[in-house]
């Protein structure tokens, strides 16, 4: 345990302490000399961690066994740093207040590519050497999340990958540690055993080889190819009794019960929809029971149903109709965001405005049709403006829309069809006579900058230069200048830059996540905190050229730096998607039909 | 019914700031499942007021809120439940109802007695340099001026039993006085940092026909 008359003196200090002082109603308390300590660590400040629900329900899980005693850390933010080196504070569980290299195993929740250095910042904080080879023992660095189907560029720091849902993978991977602890832990031999566990990459023992142009030629070692593991049965698998509850206030404060899990829409830009297949839906009794459980022992007001496209449950009606029964009279508030422009009906926006007044967020993503079949989010325009109307018609004046730029084959004549459908937005707003309009108009188009993500069908593709990008982004505050209530808002693109590197890197890069660390980059997400120079430094110094990685068109015949990981759709099927993309053409919402794109099998017992 | 909790706050919990211990209390009256009355209005929440604000850092033994219920329940049951739904570090002391037409209970506190324990230096000061003058001034920091303020008007008195002191401190429509700024301006006056510095704050009084006495005393069990 670190010294807590040093914590006690430093905690004045810093800004908003109740970050680090753990003591939160819901924690498990449990013997710290039992044979497993595990620690859930989450690369980004407490507010952020905490917010997201999976990382607690797997420690709730995990706290299950009676061999294990899990914890929890974030990264405390740059003041907590400075002040904790200051007193010789090394990094420390939030449960029991113990030094992060006491543990048996740290697990990394990796959801986003620029969190990656301030994962190894946790590390150095903690005293633990980076890299996986100056490591002989423990604690063993565990990593899952969306970032592990590409786990390349973390290959020389974490020991072992996580890929899909963790819920069974952790039990199977402690029960052998325990097995491993028990006659004399050898850090090698565990790792080889591990590597067999379905779902589990070992990158040490694999070896990737590339050919003179840079392009990957063979990867080949233990375990391979590692396929994803899902848990097929949402209405049994595990979901906790109580929640940790925050002291402070967190970024999602309130009940995030997901509704299912994937997405039948195949968006050829979505990393998640391909990644989280196949859909899996929780039974509306499931949901009722899980989210009454949870209003009572959190005392939340506020439920949000999360999926990635919430309209297309397949009870969405009778979903809304039994929250709103079950809850009405309670105080207690069901929101379903994530909602395509398309099934929202009419239906849905009386609904939501009986449950609690909000702006909505549609996400035509494009401006034209052709750039919408491109892309796959094939919903008309008439079918965006229709559910626009219902949005202004139940007294909603604020409307967010997000939209891309630097799309593949996107031109100009795209975007001025961004403006000119806001346009037509705007144009039913007033058309409306004045009396029912509620408000003032409030149009926040957003758009961001394409980044193409393995298990794509635009893993393929290169993303927008940096003239390019800021072109785009003038043609559009040109077109959008002097629009009534419309705002525009755009984004920097080194950021997004950097986010394709990682996202479709190789190992070479772990070297620049090194350096960048060395060179102070950390929270790189944190707009206030990214320091562009940090990373074109650490390329220099690794002697690589980043536009590889970003303004290359790979080819599909290409050994891909994440083909040996499979996510259950099959490269083949990516590729066919691909090719229609470029003939413009869609592909229909699986349920109507399946299109094959490798889990048949599974879709079938479901 | 107004219902009145006296509670304590202690060890790392100290660290929570006003707002976030006051949300706490808000969740935990929710968990609690008591029949809450609500505020009117767009989005109703419940009524829930708390005495004095608290700075962070600081232990308390006596801190106070108010919150109503519809209808009427039984204080002890409100003081179980609500046991079960804090965590560790907060405790619940003592709950009851008060006479209607009491004041609100922002109105009610008058003084603040805290126990401060930060070395002899720290009481010596107190007892031989603070006390005796008339008048103390500093230098705070107010709606971003810098201004010249008497801090000496603030404490009624002061019992000092070794290391430990105990003060009273009021709270007046001029404002009040943090132990902090205390603590603060004694470091400043000996050249000093204190290293261990630990205050408590033991309980919140009002006035009671015309004697200060413990919210507390306001009670009805």
């Amino acid at each position: 345990m670190i010294d807590l008359r040093k914590l006690e003196k430093i905690l004045p200090l810093v800004e908003k302490p109740g970050r680090y002082i753990g003591n939160e109603l819901g924690i498990v308390k449990k013997d710290t000399d039992l044979p497993i300590r595990f620690l859930y660590a989450f690369p980004d400040v407490y507010e952020v961690g905490m917010s997201n629900l999976g990382h607690i329900i797997l420690y709730h899980l995990t706290n299950e066994r009676e061999d294990t005693y899990a914890e929890r850390v974030y990264c405390p933010f740059r003041d907590m740093q400075e002040q904790m080196k200051k007193e010789g504070i090394p990094l420390y569980s939030l449960e029991t207040y113990t030094e992060i290299d006491r543990f048996d195993m740290i697990g990394f929740n990796l959801s986003y590519e620029m969190c990656y250095t301030t994962f190894l910042k946790m590390l150095e904080l903690g005293n633990i050497p980076i890299r996986s080879s100056d490591r002989d023992g423990t604690p063993l660095i565990v990593a899952g999340g969306t970032c592990a189907f590409n786990p390349e560029p973390l290959a020389d720091f974490v020991d072992i990958f996580i890929v899909g849902e963790g819920e069974e993978v952790n039990d199977e991977l402690l029960d052998l540690y325990r097995i491993h602890k028990e006659k004399g832990f050898s850090k090698q031999e565990f790792l080889k055993e591990a590597a067999h566990i379905e779902g589990i990459y070992v990158p040490s023992l694999t070896e990737v080889e590339y050919n003179p142009d840079g392009t990957v030629r063979n990867i080949k070692g233990e375990g391979l190819p590692v396929r994803k593991r899902i848990m097929e049965d949402m209405d049994h698998s595990y979901f906790p009794d109580t929640l940790v509850m925050p002291n402070i206030e967190i970024v999602h404060d309130r009940i995030v019960l997901e509704i299912f899990r994937g997405c039948t829409r195949g968006c050829r830009f979505c990393q998640a929809g391909y990644v989280y297949r196949p859909v899996r839906e929780k039974s509306i009794d499931t949901l009722l029971e899980q989210a009454h459980k949870l209003v009572d022992t959190t005392g939340y007001d506020e439920i949000t149903l999360s999926s990635l496209s919430s309209g297309d449950y397949s009870r969405i009606n009778e979903l809304c109709d039994r929250f709103i029964d079950e809850f009405s009279g309670t105080r207690v508030y069901a929101s379903l965001p994530s909602l395509r422009v398309d099934s929202f009906k009419e239906e849905y926006a009386k609904k939501m405005q009986n449950v609690r007044k909000t702006g909505f967020t549609f996400a035509p993503e494009a401006g034209t049709q052709r750039l919408r079949n491109v892309i796959n989010k094939d919903f008309t325009e008439e079918q965006i403006l229709t559910g626009v109307r219902y949005a202004f018609e139940s007294g909603a004046s604020t409307l967010k829309l997000y939209f891309m730029i630097g799309l593949p084959t996107e031109t100009d004549e795209d975007l001025i069809g961004m403006v000119e459908l806001v346009k037509k937005i705007q144009g039913i707003y007033f058309s409306m006579p004045r009396e029912e309009r509620t408000g003032k108009l409030k149009i926040n188009v957003s758009a961001s900058t394409f980044v193409p993500k393995p298990f794509t069908p635009f893993q393929w593709v290169r993303q927008a230069t940096h003239d390019e990008i800021v072109h785009k982004q003038q043609v559009l505050r040109d077109a959008f200048r002097g629009l009534k209530g419309v705002s525009f808002a755009y984004f920097d693109s080194p950021l997004s830059y950097l986010e394709t590197v990682f996202a479709r890197g190789d190992r070479r890069l772990c070297k620049v996540l090194e350096y960048a660390l060395e060179n102070g980059a950390q929270f790189d997400s944190w707009q206030e905190y990214f320091n562009r120079e940090y990373y074109d430094d650490a390329f220099k110094r690794a002697g690589i050229d980043p536009d590889f990685y970003v303004f290359r068109e790979m080819s599909t015949g290409e050994i891909l730096p994440w083909d040996h990981i499979s996510c259950g759709v099959t490269k083949e099927y990516m590729i066919r998607e691909y090719e229609k993309s470029l003939r413009e053409e869609t592909t229909d919402d699986c349920r109507n039909g399946c299109h094959g794109c490798g889990f048949q099998k599974v879709c079938a017992r479901l | 019914m107004r219902i009145f909790v006296k509670y304590s706050k202690k060890g790392m919990l100290r660290f929570l700031g006003h707002l976030d211990t006051q949300r706490l209390f808000m969740r935990a009256l929710r968990r609690s499942r008591l029949p809450l009355k609500y505020s009117e209005g767009f989005s109703p929440k419940p009524e829930i007021s708390f005495a004095y604000p608290l700075s962070v850092g600081i232990e308390t033994e006596g801190d106070y809120f108010e919150f109503s219920t519809a209808v009427d329940v039984d204080t002890e049951a409100i003081s179980s439940v609500l046991h079960l739904n804090v965590p560790d570090g907060i405790g619940i002391s003592a709950v009851g109802r008060v006479a209607d037409g009491t004041d609100k209970i922002m109105n009610l506190p008058k003084a603040s007695r805290y126990t401060i324990c930060a070395g002899q230096a720290f009481s010596d000061w107190m007892s031989g340099r603070f006390m005796p003058s008339g008048s103390y001034m500093i230098k705070r920091i107010k709606k971003g001026k810098e201004t010249l303020s008497d801090i000496r008007p603030f404490v009624r008195s002061v019992e000092i039993d070794g290391e430990n002191c105990t003060i009273l401190i009021e709270h007046t429509s001029g404002g009040s006085l943090s132990p902090m700024v205390l603590l603060g301006a004694a470091e400043e006056d000996l050249d000093q940092v204190f290293p261990e510095k630990a205050v408590t704050r033991t309980d919140i009084y009002t006035i009671i026909d015309g004697a200060l006495c413990p919210i507390e005393d306001i009670f009805i069990f």
